[in-house]
């Protein structure tokens, strides 16, 4: 790694990490979450992207490279097929198989209880011991090459075992390589790492389905309280042990389902767990980036009671100005350059609105560029491009 | 019969052997699958450092644990 690249790299630390902070760095950091835009940018299909992660790791570098991104993550295309395909998760439709090879993977949810993953008379399972029902009975469900428990063996369960194991092996250890690339050749900081899910997204996703959660909060809503009490210590764990052993950057927490709910489901069930597991986090000295997708303004009080930079409120649809009025004092913000606008806008309107941002939520620092959700390959090349420019122009301090 | 009932009886069950809560079924913390404690009473005799063998043993346990987790929370 050349001294320059050291500099520009230990410059951006410093900025994107200040700023992480509630702080007032040299500038506003550019920290962009982008997807199957990189692909687009770089010349490769969605398929590509999916399917070859050296090529989603290199489109990445190339967009932070010519964008001059301060931060961003080495794939957003989290769904790597080589995984997929070979443990057999049915949930999700790739490109290249069963989608074109131009559109991004998508996830399909059991739309009845007939095909949940997980049944309605199977929270003591989970509750008593949510690893062992995770590998004995959901993943056999999830998986098109697993057998249940009881059933006869078979090769391809036995390979699906072995093959998902090491695809992980390898995929998260050429995450580790392309992390270093990012800084070597681009002098781009890691924006993120470890994962987090709220345990009771969990529940209204992958496990249960969201139509299935609806009933049960009705018709065994202990169960479900008692299930994302079981699930919290086990999302902590999970959250700590791939969190930033430098504790330089945050934890992501993915909020899916939380302002789909009336208040009294979201402060019965979401809201507890989810409090519990990020104040933990933060006495670890640990930050969580709280990336709420779609609108939620409405739950801001709760979200108030968290300590003092606990977190980066990222904000999507909900309106950024009003969000850093209520929050702007406690947490650092990120997000809501609206994505419509980066498809359907021109540059100069998108470095408008960002200037307007930059000036409003980012006046006293504690502001970081993003697009409010992940960009896609609808995004306009010129439009990203604009997002820096702004940046540049309009975000020094 | 009442839950209270069903719960005593359970416990007099236990008691008397009649239902057998297994090395397996004991409570194990998050990151673990398999606790050393389990394992290592399995050993017929250790010879050399059993720290070596444990370290090594809750390592893979760490990586092992996060690919059940991960296909939930990751991919």
């Amino acid at each position: 790694m050349s001294e320059d690249m050291q500099k520009l790299y230990d410059e951006r630390l410093k900025r994107y990490t200040i700023a992480l902070k509630n702080g007032k760095p040299d500038r506003v950091p550019i920290r962009i979450f982008a997807a199957e835009f990189t692909a687009k940018y770089a010349g490769y299909t969605s398929q590509e992207v999916t399917h070859q992660y050296n090529k989603a790791f290199e489109a990445v570098r190339k967009c932070a490279k010519d964008f001059n991104w301060d931060a961003t993550v080495i794939n957003m295309v989290y769904v790597w097929s080589g995984l997929v395909d070979h443990f057999g998760q049915k949930y999700y439709k790739i490109p290249g198989i069963e989608l074109d090879p131009n559109v991004g993977f998508q996830y399909f949810e059991p739309k009845d209880e007939e095909s949940a993953f997980m049944k309605e008379n199977e929270y003591d399972a989970l509750i008593e011991s949510p690893t062992e029902y995770l590998a004995n009975i959901w993943m056999p469900r999830i998986s098109s090459n697993l057998v249940p428990i009881g059933a006869p063996n078979t090769f391809r369960n036995n390979m699906a075992w072995l093959k998902g194991g090491i695809a992980m092996m390898d995929y998260f250890a050429a995450c580790g390589e392309a992390v270093n690339l990012l800084k070597t050749e681009c002098g781009t900081v890691s924006a993120i790492a470890g994962i987090l899910k709220a345990p009771f997204d969990i529940l209204a996703d992958k496990l249960r389905g969201f139509r299935q959660v609806s009933v049960d909060i009705h018709r065994q809503p202990e169960k479900v309280e008692k299930a994302c009490e079981a699930l919290m210590p086990y999302m902590l764990q999970n959250a700590m042990v791939t969190s930033d052993p430098a504790k330089q950057v945050p934890v992501t927490v993915w909020l899916h389902r939380g302002t789909m709910f009336s208040e009294y489901v979201y402060e019965r069930y979401f809201w507890p767990t989810l409090k519990e597991i990020i104040l933990q986090l933060y006495k670890n000295g640990i930050q969580t980036l709280w990336y709420g997708e779609g609108n939620w303004s409405k739950w801001l009080k709760y979200t108030a009671e968290l300590p003092e930079k606990s977190i980066i409120y990222h904000v999507d649809k909900e309106d950024i100005f009003e969000a850093h009025k209520k929050i702007g004092d406690k947490f650092a913000i990120s997000g809501g350059i609206p994505n419509d606008l980066l498809a359907f806008g021109s540059p100069q309107e998108v470095k408008d609105y960002c200037k307007k941002v930059i000036q409003t939520v980012g006046k006293d620092g504690g502001y970081i560029l993003d697009a409010s959700a992940i960009v896609q390959s609808d995004a306009k090349i010129e439009n990203v491009k604009a997002m820096t420019e702004a940046a540049l122009e309009y975000g020094a301090y | 019969m009442g839950l209270i009932n069903k719960f005593l009886l359970l416990k007099i069950l236990i008691m008397l052997g009649v239902i057998n809560m297994s090395e397996d079924k004991i409570k194990v913390k998050p990151g673990v699958l398999i606790p050393w404690e389990v394992r290592e009473k399995e050993y017929e005799k250790i010879l050399g450092d059993k720290e070596i063998i444990k370290q090594e043993w809750e390592r893979i346990e760490v990586i092992a644990n996060r690919f059940i987790w991960a296909i939930l929370t990751d991919f």
